[in-house]
């Protein structure tokens, strides 16, 4: 895209629209990966089923901040208190993730918690994985409808 | 200067009260300045670490920019994002402060030409009339007039935080949160002049109050109908004043929505509370009202055209909210009334309040029966025509702040089941987004509006009215269980509507912590959303509990301003059952209120600039607040942060020891029940008494079980000793502290975070 005529740079960066395929590379490559699973995805079933799989398969952190009482979507912890400690690099569950997934939280905190990373932890990759564009993220999932959603989250799990 | 007053019978001397502003209370710190506390809030971010959720990555405040403050880089000025974050907090805090100064100022001047000098007597049961004031001027006022004094230093200070925000001023995060938190003090004092000078003067409530009908079928439509929207309640005495003069009282229905609601019906029990904030654009085109009146805040900027599209007359009061109204203020009422009864001004600007409310009074009374034909009735015929238009594209659901499904109730509704889209009604804020998004122009939020009229009994809601202030007797009463911690925390759910999910989930938090014995504080929209939770034969909780202070008991303080009685009754405490001095004593009563206080506000559909000051002031005394999901939006939380520092001194010995309790001041919670739960945890105290601290456990792993199905991780943060766990959890806990090696500490005895106060 041609930058318009500006004294300064003005457009911020946008989250690169990636398909599942993009996002197993960048999962399968991570060290350390951490998903973090909010209420939508905790009150779907099929969601929360794929995420849970998601997690096992991608032998990843977790962390639900969503009200659960099921103990398959990792540690729970308020989705604040959580970014908190990403922005300054603080250790989650005892390590350092570099790859972070959030996916089943409100859209408006999903972007205000990856904007805020952005700002806070350039280095860390972060993947909206939500039936919505979000443009806050690194690399997000299009907007889609929720079928297409789920079997985008099938495709995820595949080899 | 000290200030000397003599009175003699029939002569005043007076010598001091000069026309300049000069502090002249008593105290450490009368009148307080942004150095004066800035150690006190270095203290509290020193364990609340600033969290910064920026909305936008620019700065467009100078012609140096637009700058792009994005990943590190920094603005032609210098600045970078997260003091350009914090400074953003301090604005909004500033316009939030300054919406209730000249709220306050407004009102004080009003009653001082109106009603006279009047003494500040809020009855026999209440001594400590004026906490706030008192801890921050450093003196007891007598009469309105000085309130004035209030006033003028809120003025001085608010000019010096806005100057702040100046390119090339403030460039440091925490520096700048300081003077959010300073505004938002100033605020907190804006609130209480402006109450306390209402109640005096129209002889509201003072610490107790009635029950009053609540909804928009409360409205009696046969009658003419006047409907005051806003927050200054002025417009409104001068209405009910007129229709009581003229004999009309039973001729013409007062109604009200947002705050003003809550202060006319203070006023005169019969004038009704229709509906919070969010119900404004509904209600409006519901035609309910032949004339409406607007004072300030929180209207909506196209009240007037949408006025207009139902006959609906509007007058506007304010110089703050003039409209782009012609200004007839001038006019003869008679010529004003004429024009307007005729059609010819639909709406006008009128400051004369006396005026406004003879014309207000006069028009409603000359439309009302041309008007009443002319009020659309939902159909369900043209909502399922409307259905049928929908593209299904789902810009409508893009863009609604509460991802609400749209698409699928138009598919319903366009096979004639209008059940979905009614439903929305209780989870739809009124933003109106929707319309403004639909590329066929369906009128998305009038036809959920319509489909729930269709639905809905034309019920009638009990609520009581505000308030305003907590008796001192009360305070003796539970100063000492909640200081204790016996009563397990006093929780404030108060201001605006913009709820994330159904509005009647306000209702569920607040019936769990009243059967868990909690003392619940209300005020503002959020105290009206209450109105909707009613149980199977109807009866709201206001209803069911009582209208106490007092452990297990509901009470509503009234309007934003009556928050001031919230933070008011924890100043109390200190004073009345530990006996601080309050005059110029900040730091000595904050320290007191979060050592020992177990208080929390939730402002669960938090919107405003206002709500932001109110709660950012709350948080400088010492009482954490917990926001619903839109609170990410104001941009900065305070949350706890382990690695901080920690130490609490105990007063009596100088020993130093950890306590992370409350472990967060600004909180953003994304689940009602998420922030139910941090709201009983942000209740524990340093001071809880071994009992009072089990009655808090008990309370936080009960319901953190029931929501997540396991014991909370973050206990070993609270048990200090065994003596702390609820005896029914004792294997359970001991277990799993064992499991985690957690070690018994000494609870501490008087615990300060002030050095200088630890005797050693
Ligand atoms: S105030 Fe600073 S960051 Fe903002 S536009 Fe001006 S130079 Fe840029
Ligand atoms: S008016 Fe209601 S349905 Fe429409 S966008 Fe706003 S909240 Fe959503
Ligand atoms: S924006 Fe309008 S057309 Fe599109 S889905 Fe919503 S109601 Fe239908």
């Amino acid at each position: 895209m041609p930058l318009p005529k500006d004294p300064t740079l003005i457009y911020t960066s946008k989250a690169e629209v990636a398909r599942a395929p993009v996002i197993r590379s960048l999962l399968s490559r991570a060290d350390e990966p951490l998903f973090v699973v909010g209420p939508r995805a905790v009150e779907d079933d099929e969601w929360r089923d794929r995420v849970a799989q998601l997690i096992r398969r991608f032998r990843a952190g977790a962390v639900c901040t969503a009200p659960y009482g099921g103990d398959d979507l990792g540690r729970k912890m308020g989705m604040v208190e959580l970014a908190t400690l990403l922005q300054r690099d603080a250790p989650v569950l005892g390590s350092n993730p570099d790859v972070v997934v959030l996916t089943g939280s409100r859209t408006d905190v999903t972007d205000r918690v990856l904007q805020s990373l952005r700002h806070a932890r350039p280095d860390l990759v972060k993947i909206s994985l939500n039936p919505e564009y979000c443009p806050s993220a690194d690399y997000s999932l299009p907007t889609m409808d929720m079928d297409d959603f789920l079997r985008e989250l099938e495709e995820l799990l595949k080899a | 200067m000290a200030r000397f007053k003599l009175d003699f019978e029939g002569i005043k001397i007076e010598i001091g009260s000069v026309e300049s502003f000069e502090p002249e209370g008593e105290g450490p710190h009368p009148c307080p300045s942004l150095s004066d506390l800035k150690d006190w809030d270095r203290r509290l971010f020193s364990r609340y670490r600033i969290a910064a959720f920026p909305v936008c990555d620019m700065c467009c405040l100078c012609t140096f920019g637009r700058c792009n403050l994005a990943e590190g880089r920094r603005g032609a000025c210098g600045i970078d994002l997260r003091a350009n974050v914090a400074r953003m907090t301090t604005i909004k805090t500033c316009i939030g402060a300054a919406c209730h100064t000249s709220h306050a100022r407004h009102l004080i001047e009003y009653i001082l030409e109106n009603v006279g000098d009047v003494e500040i007597d809020l009855g026999p049961e209440i001594d400590v009339k004026m906490p706030i004031f008192e801890t921050l001027l450093g003196f007891e006022p007598e009469t309105i007039s000085d309130l004035e004094k209030g006033l003028e230093y809120i003025e001085r200070e608010l000019t010096k935080i806005l100057a702040s925000a100046h390119m090339g001023q403030e460039s440091d995060p925490h520096d700048y949160e300081s003077k959010a938190l300073h505004a938002g003090m100033l605020d907190n004092l804006a609130l209480e002049l402006a109450d306390v000078a209402q109640i005096v003067a129209f002889d509201m409530p003072k610490g107790e109050s009635p029950l009053v009908e609540f909804g928009p079928f409360a409205a009696d439509d046969s009658k003419p109908c006047i409907l005051l929207i806003g927050h200054n309640v002025a417009p409104g005495t001068e209405v009910l004043d007129y229709l009581e003069e003229r004999g009309l009282d039973e001729e013409v229905e007062v109604l009200g929505i947002c705050c003003t609601a809550w202060d006319a019906s203070r006023v005169e029990k019969r004038a009704k509370v229709i509906g919070p904030l969010s119900r404004q654009l509904h209600y409006v085109r519901m035609g309910i009202a032949d004339v409406i009146i607007l004072d300030e805040q929180c209207v909506r900027a196209d009240i007037v055209e949408e006025a207009k599209e139902v006959g609906s007359r509007v007058i506007t009061t304010r110089d703050v909210l003039m409209g782009g109204l012609r200004d007839v203020t001038d006019e003869p009422a008679d010529k004003i009334v004429e024009k307007m009864a005729s059609g010819e001004w639909m709406a006008v600007y009128i400051e004369d309040l006396e005026k406004a409310a003879k014309v207000a009074v006069e028009v409603a009374l000359r439309v009302h029966e041309e008007r009443k034909k002319e009020v659309p009735r939902p159909d369900p015929d043209e909502i399922k025509g409307h259905a049928e238009r929908c593209l299904e594209c789902g810009d409508c659901e893009r863009v609604c702040p509460n991802d609400l499904p749209i698409v699928e109730a138009m598919r319903k509704a366009r096979e004639g089941d209008l059940e979905d889209l009614a439903e929305l009604f209780y989870r739809c804020v009124g933003c109106a987004r929707c319309e403004s998004e639909c590329p066929a122009r369906i009128p998305v939020m009038r036809i959920i509006e319509d489909a729930w009229r269709l639905n809905v009994r034309r019920e009638r809601y009990k609520v009581r009215t505000g308030r305003g202030p907590i008796k001192d007797v009360e305070i003796r009463q539970v100063g000492g269980p909640i200081v204790m911690g016996d009563i397990p925390g006093v929780v404030a759910f108060v201001a605006c509507p913009n709820y994330p999910d159904d509005i009647r989930e306000i209702g569920r938090m607040v019936e769990e912590l009243l059967e868990r014995n909690y003392i619940v504080l209300t005020s503002g929209c959020t105290a009206m959303a209450l109105g909707y939770y009613t149980d199977e034969e109807g009866r709201t909780l206001y209803e069911k509990y009582e209208d106490r202070f007092d452990a297990g008991c509901l009470v509503n303080t009234g309007s934003c301003i009556s928050n001031a009685h919230i933070l008011g009754a924890c100043i109390k405490i200190a004073a009345i059952f530990a006996k601080k001095p309050l005059k110029g004593n900040f730091k000595e009563i904050a320290d007191y209120i979060i050592n020992r206080i177990g208080a929390c506000g939730v402002l669960w559909g938090a919107m405003s600039q206002k709500a932001l000051a109110i709660s950012t002031g709350f948080t400088r005394w010492g009482i954490p607040i917990v926001y619903g999901p839109a609170g990410l939006n104001y941009q900065t939380l305070y949350i706890g942060d382990l690695d901080g520092d920690w130490t609490v001194y105990d007063a009596r010995t100088g020993e130093k020891r950890e306590e992370h309790c409350p472990i967060h001041l600004k909180y953003a919670a994304e689940d009602w029940r998420e922030a139910l739960v941090q709201a009983v945890k942000l209740c524990i105290r340093p001071n809880d008494t071994p009992q009072g601290r089990q009655t808090k456990l008990q309370n936080y792993v009960e319901l953190y079980k029931k929501f997540y199905n396991e014991l909370p991780p973050d206990l070993p943060l609270y048990v200090r000793d065994e003596n702390d766990i609820p005896l029914t959890l004792k294997d359970e806990i001991m277990e799993y502290l064992e499991e985690v090696g957690w070690e018994p500490r000494e609870p501490i005895s008087e615990p300060t975070l002030l050095e200088e106060n630890a005797r050693g």
